[in-house]
C-alpha cells in the first residue's frame, strides 16, 4: 500500500537536502568569480583593456614573496598588464602549466627545466636566485652516529626523485666516492618523507627549506651536510619561448621586479618570517630559521650559473634521468 | 441465422526458421464464442495464439478479423499471459488502466468484478500469485476487447487457486456475450469445463474440433465429462502410446 | 517495539563514537603524539576556526560547485549515451565498444592531457569529473534498459502503448533501480575524482585545503579534510537513498 505520509514526508527531505545543495553549489561559484574578481577589480574599473599575464608560484617562494610585495603588480599595471597569480603544489605542475601554455612565467628549483628541456618544451630561463645551500642538505636524526657522508653507505635515504635535493644528494655522495648505488633511495614527497623519516623509517632524509628548518626544530633532526660545496641550490624565475620572443621587454620587469621584492626581503627579514608563517602555516621560529639563513636576490643568467645547470643536466643524463644531451646555453633568454 | 465468421483463419503457415510450427491452418471462430486449444507442448499452441494476438507475422497465409485482415498488433484483443507480467512500479489500479484512456470508473468496477477492489492502491509484488492473474484477467477487461486470448494463464497456480479462476473466467464470459475467448491450455479438463469448442492441435495442424454441448457449470464427475476428457486425451496422446513407459 | 527500533537506529553510530572516545583519551593520555594524529577536539577546533575565517566555507562551497556542475554534465551525457545504446541497436555497435575502453583508463593518468586541453581553470577540473561520473551512469542505465524483462514490452505492445508510453511506464521504471544504484556509485566517484582534480593548479577546494595541509604537515586539517570527505559521501549517500525509497516504493518489503 502506498504510504502517502511517508511518502510526503521522504520526498520533503529529497527537496530540502537537494535545495542546501544547490544553495551551496551557487555560493561557490560566486565564491570562485569573487576570487577571480579581487584582484582585478579595482583595476577593471579603470581600465578593462589590461591585458593579461599569468605567474605561477609555489607556497613562500621568490614569487610568492613579490606577490605579497605588491610592486610588480603596479610595474606591471604601468606597462598595461594585469598580473594573475596561480599556486601550484609542485614543480612538476608548475612546469607542465608553463609549458602548455598555461603560464606566462613561473618559479622552480633547479632540477626541473632541465628535465623539462630534455622533454623538448620550449621553457626557458629568465632569471636565477641567488644560491641558498644552507637551508638544503641531508637529514639525520639527532640520536644517529653518522658523522660523515661516507657513514651513508647502505643507509635508507628518503629523497623526491628529479629534485634539487637529489642532485645535492648524489653530488654529496660522488664527492666521498659513493655512488647512488651505495645507498638505497627512497622516493617520496615531501609530505610522505617526512613522516617516513620521523617515524624512523629511513635513515635519512635530502631535503629543502622550509622542511629542513621544520624538521631541526620539531623532528629532532640534524643536518649530516648541508648543500654548501655540493650545490648552489638556485630558485630559478622560467617563461617559454613563445612568450620572451613576443614580450622580451617583459622578461625585464619581472626580474627586476623579484629584485625589488627580494631586497625589500633582506632587509626586513622578521616581517618577512611572519608573511611566510601565515602562509605555510608554520611555526615561527621554522619560518625565522628558513629566513635567517638566506640571502635573496635575483639576477639573469651569469655564464657561471649556466654552467652550474650544464653539470646537473651533465649529470642527470649520465644517469639516465634524462635520455638526451642537453645544451643549458640555448634555453637561456637575456643579454 | 447463418453466422458471419468473426475471425477467419486461411491458410495460415508459420516456420521458425526451417522448422514448420503450422502447416496450412484454415478456421472460423464465430464472436462470443469460448475456444480451447489444447495440445502438447511446443504444438504450436501459443504460436497460434500470438498470431492472433498480431505479435508474430505469419509465413503464409492471413488472419481476417471483422473482414479486416490483422496486421500488426491486433487492435480488437488483449492477452493474458501465463506470467502475470504486471508492472510492479504501479499499483493494482494504475496497471488496470494501462493502455486506456483514463476510466477509473470502469477500472474500479472491473477490479470488483475479479473481487479486489479493496486492493486498488496496492503494488503487484504484495498479491498471491492468484490475485496477480485476477488484475491481469481486469487489466484485459478494462479496454473491453472483442476477442481475449489466454495463453495458459491459470498454468502457474495451485489446483484450488486455478477453480476459483476457471469460474471467475467462466462467469466473465457469460456476462459479456459478444466476448470471444480463444484458451490456450494443456491442462484437459479445463478445457472440457470452459470451452465451447475444443480444438487439438497436433503435427503442425487441427487434431480435432470438437464442440462440447455440456450444460453449465461443468463438473468433472458427470459421466459424460469424462468422456470428452478421454476422447481428447486419446487424441492427444495417440502417436505416443508406444513410447508411453 | 517502538523502543527497540530506536535502539537499533542508533546502533550504526554506537562504534564510530566509541572510536572517538577511544581516540580522545589516547590523545589526552599523549598515547598517540598529536604531530601523528591530533585528538578529536583539536579537528573540531580547527574545524571552527576554519569555518570563523570563512576558510573551511569558501572551500567548501566551491567544490560543491566544482562536483555538481561536473555530476550534472557528466551524469547528464552517461544517461543519454546510456539510453541511446540501450534503445538503439546501431548506436550500441557504434558506440559501445569505444566507450568501454576509454572507461578503463585511469583518470589520473589524464591529468596532463587534460591540462593540455583545459588548461588549469575551472573548466580541467570540471571534465574530470565530468568524465568520473559519466561512466557509472552510462553503465548502469544501459545495464538498467537491457534488463528490463522482454516480456512486459510484449505485454506494452499488446496493450497498444505507444512508443513514449512504452519508454515512459515500462522501459524508464524497469530501467530506474539500475539507474540509481549508477548515480550513487558515481557520487562517490565525483568526491574522489574531484580531490584528485584539485591538485591542478588550484588555489581553492576542499582538494587543495588537503594537498596544502599534507605539504606543511598541518594534521589537524588534514584530519578535517578526511571528516569532511567522509560527511560528504555520507550526505550524498543518504540523498540517493532517500530517493530510491521515493522513486521505487514499490520495491519496499514492509
Amino acid at each position: 500500500m502506498r504510504n502517502k505520509r511517508q511518502r510526503r514526508f521522504k520526498l520533503g527531505v529529497i527537496i530540502v537536502f537537494s535545495c542546501l545543495w544547490i544553495w551551496g553549489a551557487f555560493v561557490g561559484w560566486r565564491n570562485l568569480n569573487v576570487n577571480h574578481n579581487t584582484t582585478s577589480k579595482a583595476d577593471t574599473s579603470q581600465s578593462t583593456k589590461l591585458k593579461k599575464i599569468t605567474i605561477g608560484y609555489q607556497k613562500g617562494d621568490i614569487l610568492e614573496i613579490t606577490k605579497v610585495h605588491g610592486n610588480l603588480d603596479a610595474d606591471m599595471k604601468e606597462k598595461g598588464y594585469r598580473i594573475v597569480w596561480r599556486s601550484f603544489q609542485s614543480g612538476a605542475a608548475l612546469l607542465q602549466a608553463l609549458a602548455t601554455g598555461n603560464l606566462d612565467f613561473g618559479r622552480t628549483g633547479n632540477t626541473p627545466p632541465i628535465t623539462s628541456q630534455a622533454a623538448g618544451t620550449d621553457v626557458v630561463y629568465v632569471g636565477a636566485g641567488y644560491s641558498k645551500y644552507n637551508g638544503s642538505g641531508i637529514l639525520i636524526p639527532n640520536s644517529s652516529s653518522m658523522t660523515s657522508v661516507k657513514d651513508l653507505a647502505g643507509k635508507s635515504i628518503a629523497v623526491n626523485k628529479g629534485s634539487s635535493a637529489h642532485y645535492l644528494l648524489v653530488r654529496a655522495l660522488e664527492s666521498v666516492g659513493l655512488s647512488i648505488d651505495d645507498v638505497k633511495l627512497v622516493y617520496l614527497d615531501p609530505s610522505a618523507a617526512r613522516i617516513a623519516f620521523t617515524q624512523g623509517k629511513v635513515d635519512a632524509w635530502a631535503i629543502w627549506d622550509p622542511y629542513t628548518a621544520d624538521a631541526q626544530i620539531n623532528a629532532d633532526a640534524k643536518l649530516l651536510v648541508s648543500g654548501k660545496n655540493y650545490t648552489t641550490d638556485r630558485d630559478f624565475i622560467l617563461s617559454t619561448r613563445a612568450f620572451t620572443n613576443k614580450h622580451a621587454d617583459l622578461t625585464s620587469t619581472v626580474v627586476d621586479g623579484v629584485a625589488i621584492a627580494l631586497d625589500w626581503a633582506n632587509d626586513n627579514k622578521s616581517e618577512l618570517s611572519n608573511q611566510l608563517q601565515k602562509s605555510l602555516k608554520l611555526d615561527k621560529e621554522v619560518t625565522d630559521l628558513t629566513v635567517s639563513r638566506r640571502t635573496y636576490g635575483v639576477s639573469k643568467l651569469s655564464q657561471k650559473i649556466i654552467q652550474e645547470q650544464q653539470e646537473i643536466a651533465d649529470l642527470w643524463y649520465r644517469l639516465g634521468y634524462i635520455d638526451k644531451k642537453i645544451d643549458v646555453d640555448k634555453n637561456v633568454v637575456g643579454d | 441465422m447463418t453466422e458471419v465468421p468473426f475471425i477467419e483463419i486461411q491458410h495460415l503457415t508459420k516456420n521458425f526458421g526451417d522448422q514448420p510450427v503450422l502447416n496450412d491452418l484454415n478456421l472460423t471462430f464465430k464472436a462470443g464464442e469460448f475456444v480451447a486449444i489444447v495440445g502438447q507442448s511446443g504444438g504450436g499452441k501459443s504460436t497460434l495464439l500470438r498470431l492472433l494476438a498480431g505479435l508474430d507475422e505469419p509465413t503464409k497465409g492471413s488472419i481476417t478479423e471483422s473482414g479486416e485482415q490483422v496486421e500488426g498488433i491486433n487492435r480488437q484483443a488483449r492477452v493474458m499471459f501465463q506470467d502475470d507480467r504486471l508492472l510492479p512500479w504501479q499499483t493494482v489500479l494504475e496497471n488496470i488502466k494501462l493502455g486506456t484512456t483514463d476510466k477509473s470508473d470502469l477500472a474500479l468496477k472491473t477490479l470488483s468484478l475479479v473481487g479486489l477492489a479493496d486492493f486498488a492502491e496496492t503494488f503487484p509484488d504484495k498479491l498471491s500469485g492468484g490475485q496477480k492473474q485476477r488484475v491481469a484477467l481486469a487489466r484485459a477487461l478494462v479496454a473491453q476487447p472483442q476477442l481475449l486470448l489466454l495463453d495458459e494463464p491459470l498454468g502457474a497456480l495451485d489446483a484450488l487457486t486455478r477453480l476459483n479462476m476457471q469460474e471467475l473466467i467462466e462467469h466473465v464470459w457469460q456476462k459479456s456475450p459478444e466476448l470471444t475467448m480463444i484458451l490456450v491450455t494443456h491442462d484437459v479438463e479445463e478445457s472440457v469445463r470452459l470451452a465451447d469448442r475444443i480444438l487439438v492441435v497436433k503435427d503442425h495442424g487441427i487434431a480435432l474440433d470438437l464442440q462440447v454441448g455440456l450444460p453449465r457449470p461443468r463438473q468433472n464427475d458427470q459421466p459424460q465429462f469424462n468422456e470428452i476428457v478421454d476422447q481428447i486425451l486419446g487424441e492427444i496422446l495417440e502417436h505416443d502410446k508406444f513410447n508411453d513407459d | 517495539m517502538k523502543k527497540k527500533i530506536t535502539w537499533q537506529r542508533l546502533l550504526p553510530m554506537l562504534i564510530p563514537i566509541l572510536v572517538l572516545a577511544v581516540w580522545q583519551l589516547l590523545s589526552v593520555l599523549k598515547v598517540i603524539p598529536t604531530n601523528i594524529l591530533p585528538a578529536p577536539s583539536a579537528v573540531i577546533l580547527d574545524g571552527i576556526k576554519l569555518t570563523q575565517n570563512g576558510e573551511l566555507t569558501r572551500n567548501l562551497t566551491i567544490s560543491l560547485y566544482r562536483a555538481t556542475i561536473g555530476f550534472l554534465i557528466g551524469g547528464s551525457i552517461g544517461f543519454v549515451l546510456g539510453l541511446l545504446n540501450g534503445l538503439s541497436r546501431i548506436s550500441n555497435l557504434l558506440t559501445d565498444s569505444s566507450i568501454q575502453m576509454f572507461r578503463n583508463i585511469p583518470h589520473l593518468a589524464l591529468i596532463p592531457m587534460v591540462i593540455l586541453w583545459f588548461g588549469i581553470g575551472e573548466s580541467a577540473k570540471i571534465f574530470l569529473v565530468t568524465i568520473g561520473v559519466m561512466f557509472p551512469i552510462y553503465i548502469n542505465t544501459l545495464h538498467g534498459i537491457q534488463s528490463v524483462d522482454p516480456g512486459l514490452i510484449e505485454m506494452g505492445r499488446v496493450y497498444q502503448l505507444n512508443k513514449r508510453q512504452l519508454f515512459s511506464k515500462i522501459i524508464f521504471p524497469g530501467a530506474l533501480p539500475s539507474i540509481l544504484v549508477g548515480v550513487r556509485y558515481a557520487l562517490g566517484v565525483m568526491w574522489t575524482t574531484l580531490i584528485v582534480a584539485e591538485t591542478i593548479a588550484a588555489d581553492s577546494g576542499i582538494g587543495f585545503m588537503a594537498m596544502n595541509a599534507e605539504d606543511f604537515m598541518d594534521m589537524e586539517t588534514i584530519v578535517l579534510c578526511i571528516v569532511i570527505y567522509a560527511i560528504l559521501g555520507k550526505l550524498s549517500d543518504v540523498i540517493v537513498k532517500y530517493l530510491e525509497e521515493f522513486l521505487l516504493d514499490w520495491q519496499q518489503t514492509d
